[in-house]
């Protein structure tokens, strides 16, 4: 049997490590022939920027013929330690069960609904509030993405504020780049495709929430619904969480093609009212609306209980 | 003799306003310092049927520069499924130049296009993308002050296709000709709403 021969190696790497500790995944190659990859070594002690591996070689490579050099790239693992797969992985039946999942988190989450009007867009949700202590001004449910385009979401609510977040710092730079504001369609398509770089990354979960999207640009009024699995649609009108079902019958038989804003905005309302438990008051529904001036906008409870008071 | 990166090629681009439509004229000289290579090299191009941008300076970062803009905007084109406006298509160049804030393309571009309403709109930047609006005409190049005279004293507000293209035309052959680095002939393209019309000067070819 031929003995290995083992080398000792120095090189030099330069990687930022995440939160792998204690290993470094190793890839050799010489000539470009992989010798080894994703073998996983404990991190030496490092001598002035270098570290020390040992690495066992086949002697049949010591050719004296062969000419060249070995070289030892060191790459960090990416993500957590053990997690550098996908956890969304496809079903034998070929759905991805994550999504789905995700999907039924949403479907447990409050009641939200959309209207596109042929003057604006109209968005709306329940403000359900876990108890009467807590304070309901502080608490906002539908968010400005940009001056021109507002959501709002069913599911789980810090998932919200993280998809809000990114959605604000791509708006802020197409605008830097281009001086121009993001175009509705160009916005919800970057945070369709963030959600669904978290169905196919390693070590993260997909997205709890679906969003609805109300803008107004120079293609006029848009509603679009984002999914956890990163598609999106654009809607006339369209509803999203626990009563979804009754929602959309009653938007179906109530939509028009000409509604104006304000007609779409007394049909939310009683869209609303249809799957609604308890009083209906301006203190546990949110509506934002954006309409012809191209600025969105929450209205104030006092508004709301004028539209509530127009609709009784 | 020391030299000068910005006169290795020898350039001359200008671009005038008038009357819903613009001009943009460029010479066609490739020289290296002394010596001329070509007289027909392409410095103005189209990114679209309403917005042209001519470069001058180094000719390797002119057509490199080029390719990369074209690059950006059919990306643009097929994502959102229109063309650039020009002030967009300026502040895309602006930030594309400055992206090399210490290693920068030595090249000073002019923008020139059709806006909304049918309004010109031209503006040139600095080679690290300073822009610069005008209203009237903007000129860049080893023959830029020679331009800047003749532009001033010839330019007029209003002006239809034709008085147009006559202006920057006599404009650029009087300025190129003062200007050892860049001639033999001129390359003129006037836009209008409907049509757009490309034209070859004969000069003094030299």
């Amino acid at each position: 049997m031929e003995s290995d021969h083992v080398m000792m190696m120095r090189t030099t790497a330069t990687f930022r490590t995440r939160s792998c500790d204690d290993c470094v995944r190793v890839r050799a190659s010489l000539r470009r022939e992989l010798l080894c990859a994703n073998s996983f070594y404990k991190k030496s002690k490092a001598v002035n920027f270098h570290y020390f591996l040992r690495l066992s070689l086949p002697s049949s490579l010591f050719d004296p013929y062969i000419e060249g050099f070995f070289e030892v790239s060191l790459r960090c693992a990416m993500g957590d330690s053990q997690y550098s797969f996908s956890l969304t992985t496809f079903s034998p039946s070929g759905k991805l069960v994550q999504i789905e999942h995700a999907l039924t988190a949403v479907g447990s989450g409050q009641t939200s609904l959309g209207i596109k009007a042929s003057n604006g867009v109209v968005i709306a949700t329940e403000k359900k509030l876990p108890s009467i202590l807590v304070d309901e001004a502080s608490v906002q449910k539908i968010q400005h993405l940009t001056p021109n385009i507002g959501v709002v979401y069913s599911g789980m609510g810090p998932d919200f504020r993280v998809l809000v977040r990114k959605s604000r710092k791509q708006a802020e730079q197409y605008n830097r780049l281009y001086k121009e504001p993001i175009p509705v369609t160009q916005l919800v398509r970057e945070t369709a495709t963030v959600m669904q770089e978290f169905t196919q990354s390693g070590g993260v979960r997909p997205f709890g929430v679906s969003l609805l999207v109300a803008g107004y640009d120079d293609k006029g009024p848009q509603l679009y619904q984002v999914d956890p699995s990163g598609s999106y649609f654009s809607w006339k009108a369209s509803a999203m969480g626990k009563n979804v079902s009754n929602a959309k019958t009653f938007l179906e038989k109530r939509y028009t093609e000409d509604m104006e804003l304000d007609d779409a905005i007394h049909t939310a309302i009683l869209t609303l009212k249809e799957g609604f438990e308890g009083e209906i008051s301006s203190k546990n529904i949110e509506i934002g609306k954006i309409g012809a001036d191209k600025v969105f906008r929450v209205l104030t409870p006092a508004e709301i209980d004028d539209y509530l008071a127009e609709v009784e | 003799m020391a030299m000068q990166i910005f006169e290795y090629n020898g350039s001359a681009v200008v671009a005038m306003v008038g009357k819903n439509c613009f001009a943009i004229a460029s010479d066609r000289r490739l020289g290296v310092q002394l010596q001329t290579i070509a007289t027909d090299f392409q410095r103005i191009s189209k990114i679209h049927d309403r917005v042209f941008i001519g470069l001058s300076g180094l000719a390797t970062d002119v057509q490199t520069l080029y390719q990369r803009l074209v690059f950006r905007h059919k990306l643009y084109q097929l994502r959102e499924e229109r063309d650039m406006k020009p002030e967009t298509f300026a502040s895309l160049v602006s930030a594309i130049l400055y992206e090399k804030r210490f290693g920068p393309y030595l090249c000073q571009p002019v923008i020139a296009g059709l806006g909304e309403d049918d309004k010109p709109f031209i503006c040139t930047m600095d080679s690290i993308g300073a822009k610069e609006l005008a209203k009237d005409f903007v000129v860049s190049g080893t023959a830029s002050e020679s331009l800047y005279g003749a532009c001033e004293a010839m330019y007029k507000p209003d002006m239809e296709a034709e008085e147009l293209f006559e202006t920057i035309s006599q404009a650029l052959l009087s300025s190129v000709d003062r200007d050892c680095l860049s001639g033999w002939g001129g390359h003129v393209y006037v836009v209008t709403p409907t049509e757009i019309k490309e034209r070859i000067l004969k000069g003094r070819m030299d």
